[in-house]
């Protein structure tokens, strides 16, 4: 970088630096100051301090002000005394020049608000190391009142309730949020224990709880967890509320902030969500006890007249209806059940267990063609067909498939089941003939209540291929359909022989 | 000739109750039926032979299965009764090892499970 300085640059520089005004009669001292400070600062020279007074009414204070005591018409005091009617130490500093061993104007000076003093002839070293002090403390307070502001601002605009306190946990401030939740207008608060103004028990215990004491407590016991706070407001009205309690201050605190919030809405929000679990787990209970106990006495009382052979031919075939209609409410019921675990997000259960899926096959097929009147269901078998499965899952699922199949399959041609095993995984494919699964319908084949619920009587309100998918899905396996006018309806399923294999 | 065996049945809901028991009674057994657990208890504490099976719902308004069991397990005369569990829960393998049942049926049961499942109890398999 070259040391050369443009006037644009120095002026930048010094602007940067700070604005400081210098008052003095004298106009050698007032030139050597400006020389001595010019670089690191804008200077600005008055010759008289009625000129200086005037112009800081019309706009904003500089960062300091060197100020010649002794001076003809307007005096340093007089000025500083002016000065100090709407400017503080802290906003507005003040370095008096004055002779040297003039004790008095010291002491006069000082009490009259100048921040610091340098005696002529001074040491040009030690007025600029003062200045630099005096402007650095200035920017610093500025700094500090900047974030004030912003704090405050903050404070004020934002939803949550703020109250802060002193090192003896009495409130030095609420925010508006907090004036209104509390029932407490700042000016009242202000100096009372925050218990007072911030009355809080803990749900159900009653106990009272000091937000300031947990934080300001010296004890290296963390501050226990509130449970279910409540407020009690001024007018003794009381509101659940969620708060939280931090120090003010890095080492050792100066004070405690406490943010707290209205909870009532989301409380209520959470009743409701949890009396809607409450009542579907209810429904599961009513479906899967309630409904079962009595369709247990019904097939149980009408498979016991079937045995005891007492019956006409007329009574016989009503105590076959019961049975049958019996058999169908339970597996609606089943059904049922299955969907709610599965809609809940538990998911069905399952239990693993050593199973040949041509065993499974060859049942499903056996118990479909005793059911369904002289239907042709074909077993196919490749490779072995054996794996960890839950045996009463998979049974359900591919009597599912294959009830399916014969459902919506051509009259008079078969229903094949055919497995394949090959490495980690066994694939049972149901295949029918007839009519294809519409395309439209394809993508929401697996959703509840979708396919033909009004075209078939027998059928599980839809839930079936639902409950197959969540089934297939348990055991972390995949189903695909494939569908057309020639090659017909494919429902092939790939299993994970083993839980490992599923991962 | 049917064979004969005294079986504790409990169940809260009459008529089922009421099925079992004629189903067990056509079987050849002797039923002898109670309504929850506390009743099945004051059972086996009474004069009288110890059942073979004790047949029992899970689900019951005054004692459940789990703390029926749970008292049962208590007396050393009583631990070896075989006991199976009706249960309409979705996962009966589940409440069945938790009652530490010696076996279970799901609800609604067929006529043929049911009678399979005492027969097996009582006379081995």
């Amino acid at each position: 970088m070259p040391m050369v300085r443009s006037n644009e640059g120095a002026r930048a520089a010094a602007a940067s630096g700070g604005r400081v005004w210098v008052v003095d009669d004298s106009r050698l001292e007032a030139e050597r100051l400006a020389r001595l400070l010019v670089h690191s600062y804008q200077v600005e020279a008055f010759a008289e301090g009625g000129a200086m007074l005037e112009r800081l009414a019309q706009e904003g204070p500089p960062d300091l002000i060197l100020l010649d005591w002794q001076m003809p018409g307007v005096s340093g005091l007089e000025v500083c005394r002016f000065v100090r009617e709407r400017h503080d130490e802290v906003s507005l500093p003040i370095l008096m020049l004055t002779s040297r061993g003039a004790k008095e104007d010291f002491r006069q000076g000082l009490s009259a608000g100048a921040n610091d003093y340098v005696s002529k002839p001074y040491d040009d070293a030690e007025l600029v190391a003062r200045t630099r002090t005096l402007v650095r403390t200035r920017q610093l307070a500025g700094a500090i009142r900047t974030r004030e502001q912003w704090f405050a601002a903050t404070l004020k605009s934002i939803s949550d309730a703020v109250i802060t306190t002193d090192v003896d946990g009495r409130v030095t401030f609420l925010n508006r949020s907090a004036e209104s939740l509390t029932g407490w207008p700042l000016a009242q608060a202000i100096g009372r224990p925050l218990t007072e103004v911030f009355e809080v028990v803990s749900d159900p215990s009653r106990d009272q709880v000091d937000f300031s004491a947990t934080v300001l407590s010296r004890s290296a016991e963390p501050p226990a967890l509130v449970r279910d706070p409540v407020l009690v407001q001024r007018g003794r009205v009381e509101v659940p509320i969620e708060a939280s309690a931090a120090p003010i201050g890095d080492g050792a605190a100066v004070g405690a902030v406490i943010v707290f919030r209205d909870v009532t809405e989301r409380k209520r929000v959470e009743r409701e969500t949890k009396g809607r679990a409450d009542f579907e787990e209810k429904l599961i209970g009513i479906v899967s006890h309630d409904l079962r106990s009595p369709l247990n006495a019904i097939l149980l009382s009408a498979s016991t007249l079937l045995r005891r052979h007492g019956l006409d031919e007329r009574g016989e075939r009503q105590a076959r209806r019961i049975r049958t209609s019996g058999e169908r409410a339970t597996r609606l019921v089943g059904d049922l059940l299955d969907f709610t675990q599965a809609r809940l997000g538990t998911g069905i259960p399952i239990r693993r267990k050593p199973v040949d899926l041509n065993e499974v096959a060859k049942q499903v097929a056996d118990e479909l063609r005793a059911a369904g009147a002289g239907r042709e269901l074909l077993l196919e078998a490749a490779g072995d067909a054996h794996g960890e499965w839950d045996p009463d899952r998979v049974e359900q699922m591919l009597s599912n498939l294959v009830s399916n199949a014969l459902q919506y399959g051509e009259p008079n041609a078969p229903v094949t089941i055919r497995t394949h095993g090959a490495g980690d995984t066994v694939t049972v494919a149901v295949h029918n003939r007839g009519a294809p699964i519409s395309a439209e319908l394809l993508p929401t084949l697996f959703l509840p209540m979708k396919r033909g619920a009004e075209e078939a009587a027998d059928r599980s309100v839809g839930l079936g291929l639902y409950i197959v998918k969540h089934i297939i899905d348990a055991h972390g396996g995949t189903i695909d359909v494939t569908s057309s006018k020639d090659a017909g309806t494919t429902f092939t399923v790939r299993l994970p022989r083993t839980a490992e294999r599923a991962r | 000739m049917k064979a004969g065996g005294k079986i504790l049945l409990v169940e809260d809901d009459r008529e089922s109750r009421e099925a079992i028991g004629d189903v067990l009674e056509d079987e050849g057994y002797e039923v002898v039926a109670t309504t929850d657990g506390a009743a099945a208890l004051a059972q086996l504490r009474g004069p009288g032979a110890l059942p073979a099976l004790i047949l029992i719902d899970y689900s019951m308004p005054k004692m459940n299965a789990l703390h029926f069991r749970t008292e049962m397990l208590k007396e050393p005369k009583w631990k070896d009764i075989k006991l199976v569990l009706l249960t309409a829960d979705i996962d009966p393998q589940g409440k069945s090892d938790a009652v530490q049942a010696t076996g279970f049926l799901r609800k609604p049961v067929s006529i043929e499970d049911l009678c399979e499942v005492v027969r097996s109890m009582i006379d081995g398999p």
